[in-house]
């Protein structure tokens, strides 16, 4: 499996945008977790990811998601999902993601979410 | 063993020798040398001048030579006036002066000259012919006679070579031989010899001969076989044991001491250098040669020692702490200086062996053990014995490995000591027999010498069956020198008998006055570094993997279950690492029954952990009632709480009804089963809601779990199976998918349950081709029936 990946970061506003590329399995997700990492320790608790170059997610992957939303949300942020692939989205949707995270089809659309306040849980 | 009784051995070994030695040592008393070194280079000198050539303050090297046969004939023949004449014994006196010019003097045991060989240029002119008869008659003195001319002024490439005989008309064959050659009239090469041929000799010897070669052949290959299984033996043992190369490495440089003590002493100078300038050479090749050859035998020494220790069980261990703590250098201890001065005493009274079975054997019999008569022309004589510690190969090979390989293998005690003595007694015979081949003599010598040896081991470990070799020659050699009557020798025979003495002396005061050592604990020290842990670290790792795979696949089903009006069959196929895929059947206590296949994200230990709480869970659950929502929620809720929400787990489970043919079911973010249908042959993915156990512990899970049912017609099968089967990837990178997933359904749904299974594995196997998986596959294959068949493989 490749083990290309890459994460870039943007800003709007109060919202931080994670721009994944690549595969997010076993070997790249130790990348993507530091990548969160610094974001909270920096205080910015308002993340959006765009996937929309995202080609490939492992339950290793998915695992990264479920070890900071707890924390980002009890601080009153939250990570939100945008522009997943079709074939990916299927991933996150056999296990049940959409009930557990705000999937949106574009970024702006995910950066708007924040603004309705935060998610019932 | 009782303290006194190695210096009992010793001194009684020692009278012996001194006693018997002088009528029954072949050295002593056939061949009574009347020169040492110094006295033939003195008697070479005079040669030389006489000759015209000065070679006072020119290096020597001496060798001496002994004519085994001519000895033979000589005691067979003993009242022949020309072998009377001759003498077994030669000194041979190589002179150089550093440049180009070598000269070599023969002379015999008493000091008559036997020949000159001159490679200097010479300048001086003679009168030629005459020359060369009074060279003949200053050779062979009143004989000359005797001897008949047969060639007349040969030219040849050294100069002009002329040639006497003398043939007894009485013994037809035996031959004394005078040749002379002269170049400008000087004479630069003379030579007086006697031959015997074979034919004369007693024909049983030419048999007996055949028989010593055939056993040197025997030993010389299961010596090869020997060091072989050694080195086999030690580097197997050394993946399980850490210290072994240590000890080897350091017995490498004892042996490497001994080594070159016995090179500086100058026997290999001396032979190298003399049998360069007989082929004629202006250099001498095998000085090299023979330092390389003797340090491949300290190496192999080495391996050997080392090999032994390896192989060594743990009953042999005490015997082996001595050698241990001399290869670390501690020599003055209680415990070093008691092995080595009973080892080296014991072998003083092994010593007297040979002697013994000489006397017994009647009179005539001589012992030529320890055959160095080359010892009468060493440089430094007192350096022989060092020899015994580097080349006693029966020993080693014997004794210092094969009997504690032996003693790993062998259980009977008895058994094991016996062969060992058979062999090494054999052994024994063979290489060092000291008397004419065949004789029963020599069997009873070896037999003798290894019962004495394998008491050694027992008793004093290898530290003292390695030194005992010292005690024998030197107690040999020295009492050998000592009885000898050139002074120069005398003297020498009383040096080494004196050296060693306070060697041994030198032994007895560590064992009386060096420091205590705990056996104890250096058999504790031992047992540490022999269990020591594997090297790698990654064996250990994949060794854990073992193990939690075994683990693993011990917990899932083995057999297809009977269950009324299914038919079930299914199978894991582990990835290459270990892997979280379960598959489960619960029965419970009302008589329902349910399958599951369950997969844990992530690879390794920690999700064969999280499988194994999920099984218990599962396994608690059929003691309650089958309700599938109730199930979820407390999977849910334990593995939330055991894992950091990193590590989850995806479930679908099952709950049959037999009798109306349903199946009720619940998705917990594990893949959509799928139903084929027998009526039609389509296919339908059952994708209730549900999200993944362990990833929430709110509200979220509960909102969103859904049960389904479906009502399935006879034939009609539900397939469920872990992403490991529809994200199979092939050497393309491509998926097997769902669809191929259909199209083998559709195919093949009209088998049975077991074989639907194995083809849907096949179908993934194939198109997987030579890529590796990446994942655990997962299949269990629901198959309504007609009636509940019993599909057990």
């Amino acid at each position: 499996m490749a083990t290309n990946f890459k994460i870039e970061n943007k800003t709007e506003g109060e919202v931080r945008i994670l721009e994944l590329e690549g595969y997010l399995d076993a070997h790249t997700a130790p990348q993507f977790e530091s990548a969160i990492q610094e974001e909270a320790e920096a205080g910015n608790l308002r993340l959006v990811v765009d996937c929309a170059r995202l080609s490939y997610i492992s339950s290793a992957g998915l695992g990264v998601f479920m070890s900071f939303i707890e924390e980002l949300r009890e601080a009153g942020g939250d990570i939100k999902l945008a522009a997943i692939t079709p074939k990916v989205y299927q991933v996150f949707e056999v296990l049940g993601f959409p009930a557990l995270f705000d999937i949106l089809a574009t970024v702006p659309e995910a950066v708007a979410k924040f603004a309705e306040g935060p998610r019932e849980g | 063993m009782k303290r006194w009784v190695p210096l009992a051995a010793g001194l009684a070994g020692a009278a012996v020798v001194w006693t018997l030695l002088p009528a029954r040592d072949a050295t002593v008393s056939e061949w009574a040398p009347q020169l040492g070194r110094q006295e033939a280079i003195q008697k070479a000198i005079q040669v030389a001048s006489a000759h015209g050539e000065q070679i006072e303050g020119w290096r020597f090297a001496v060798k001496t030579n002994v004519n085994g046969s001519l000895g033979r004939a000589k005691r067979r023949f003993q009242d022949d006036r020309l072998l009377k004449a001759f003498e077994a014994l030669q000194f041979k006196v190589m002179a150089f002066d550093g440049r180009h010019s070598s000269v070599m003097v023969t002379i015999s045991g008493a000091g008559h000259e036997l020949g000159f060989s001159d490679r200097s240029r010479l300048g001086r002119k003679g009168s030629g012919e005459r020359q060369a008869e009074l060279e003949m008659e200053r050779l062979v003195g009143a004989a000359a006679a005797n001897y008949r001319r047969t060639a007349e002024s040969v030219k040849t490439q050294e100069g002009i070579r002329s040639a006497w005989e003398w043939v007894d008309a009485e013994r037809p064959g035996i031959v004394g031989r005078v040749e002379v050659v002269l170049k400008e009239g000087e004479v630069v090469r003379s030579i007086v010899e006697c031959s015997v041929p074979e034919e004369m000799m007693d024909s049983a010897q030419a048999g007996r001969r055949v028989l010593r070669d055939g056993a040197l052949m025997v030993f010389f290959l299961l010596g090869v076989g020997i060091v072989g299984l050694a080195i086999w033996s030690l580097f197997t043992s050394l993946l399980r044991r850490s210290d072994q190369l240590r000890f080897g490495m350091r017995f490498v440089w004892m042996a490497a001491m001994v080594q070159a003590l016995a090179l500086l002493s100058g026997s290999l100078q001396n032979t190298a250098r003399i049998q360069s300038f007989e082929e004629g050479l202006g250099v001498d090749p095998r000085l090299p040669q023979a330092v390389l050859i003797a340090a491949v035998l300290t190496v192999l020494a080495a391996l050997i020692l080392a090999a032994g220790y390896a192989a060594a069980p743990r009953w042999e261990w005490k015997r082996w702490i001595g050698a241990g703590m001399v290869a670390e250098g501690r020599l003055w201890t209680k415990l070093v200086g008691w092995e080595a001065w009973s080892g080296v005493m014991a072998g003083v009274g092994l010593a007297a062996i040979p002697y013994v079975a000489a006397a017994v054997m009647g009179p005539g019999t001589r012992v030529r053990f320890l055959e160095g008569s080359n010892l009468l022309a060493e440089t430094w004589p007192q350096l022989e014995p060092l020899d015994g510690l580097g080349l006693q190969w029966e020993l080693y090979l014997g004794i210092v490995f094969l009997l504690p390989w032996l003693a790993a293998r062998v259980r009977r005690h008895a058994v094991r000591w016996g062969v060992l003595w058979l062999a090494c007694g054999v052994l024994l015979s063979v290489a060092k027999g000291p008397f004419p081949p065949g004789s029963p003599a020599n069997l009873a010598t070896g037999l003798a010498l290894a019962a004495g040896w394998l008491a050694i081991y027992q008793w004093a470990g290898v530290l003292g069956l390695w030194v005992s070799p010292l005690g024998t020659y030197a107690t040999v050699q020295g009492v050998r020198l000592a009885h000898l009557a050139p002074v120069s020798l005398r003297e020498a025979g009383w040096e080494i008998l004196a050296g060693y003495g306070v060697l041994a002396v030198a032994a007895l005061a560590a064992a009386r006055w060096g420091k205590a050592t705990d056996g104890r604990r250096l058999l504790e020290q031992m047992e540490e570094n022999a269990s020591a842990p594997p090297r790698s670290e990654r064996e250990r790792l994949k060794a854990e993997f073992q193990v939690a795979r075994r683990a693993q696949a011990g917990m899932l089903p083995g057999e297809d279950p009977w269950v009324e009006g299914f038919e079930l069959s299914a199978v894991c196929e582990p990835a290459r690492e270990v892997g979280g895929d379960l598959f489960d059947y619960l029965r419970f206590s009302d008589g329902q029954f349910g399958v599951c296949v369950a997969d844990v994200s992530g690879k390794g230990v920690p999700a064969a952990l999280y499988m194994t709480l999920t099984k218990g869970m599962l396994a608690a659950a059929e003691h309650g009632k089958p309700d599938l929502r109730t199930m979820a929620l407390r999977l849910n809720r334990a593995l939330t709480a055991a894992g950091k929400k990193r590590v989850f787990v995806t479930m679908s489970i099952g709950l049959l009804d037999g009798e109306r043919r349903v199946v009720r079911h619940i998705r917990a973010g594990h893949n959509p089963p799928v139903l084929w249908r027998s009526g039609n042959g389509t296919c339908e993915f059952l994708k209730p809601k549900g999200i993944g156990l362990g990833l929430t512990a709110g509200r979220a899970f509960e909102r969103h779990l859904e049960e389904q049912e479906v009502q399935l017609e006879a034939g009609d099968a539900l397939v469920f199976y872990s992403d490991g089967l529809v994200e199979c990837m092939n050497e393309e990178w491509e998926q097997f998918g769902e669809e191929r997933l259909e199209e083998t359904l559709q195919k093949w749904g009209r088998c049975g349950a077991a074989e639907l299974k194995d083809r849907i594995v096949e179908a993934a196997r194939v198109f997987r081709g030579k890529a590796d998986p990446h994942d655990d596959l997962t299949v269990l294959v629901v198959k309504a029936g007609a009636d509940g068949r019993d599909s057990i493989r």
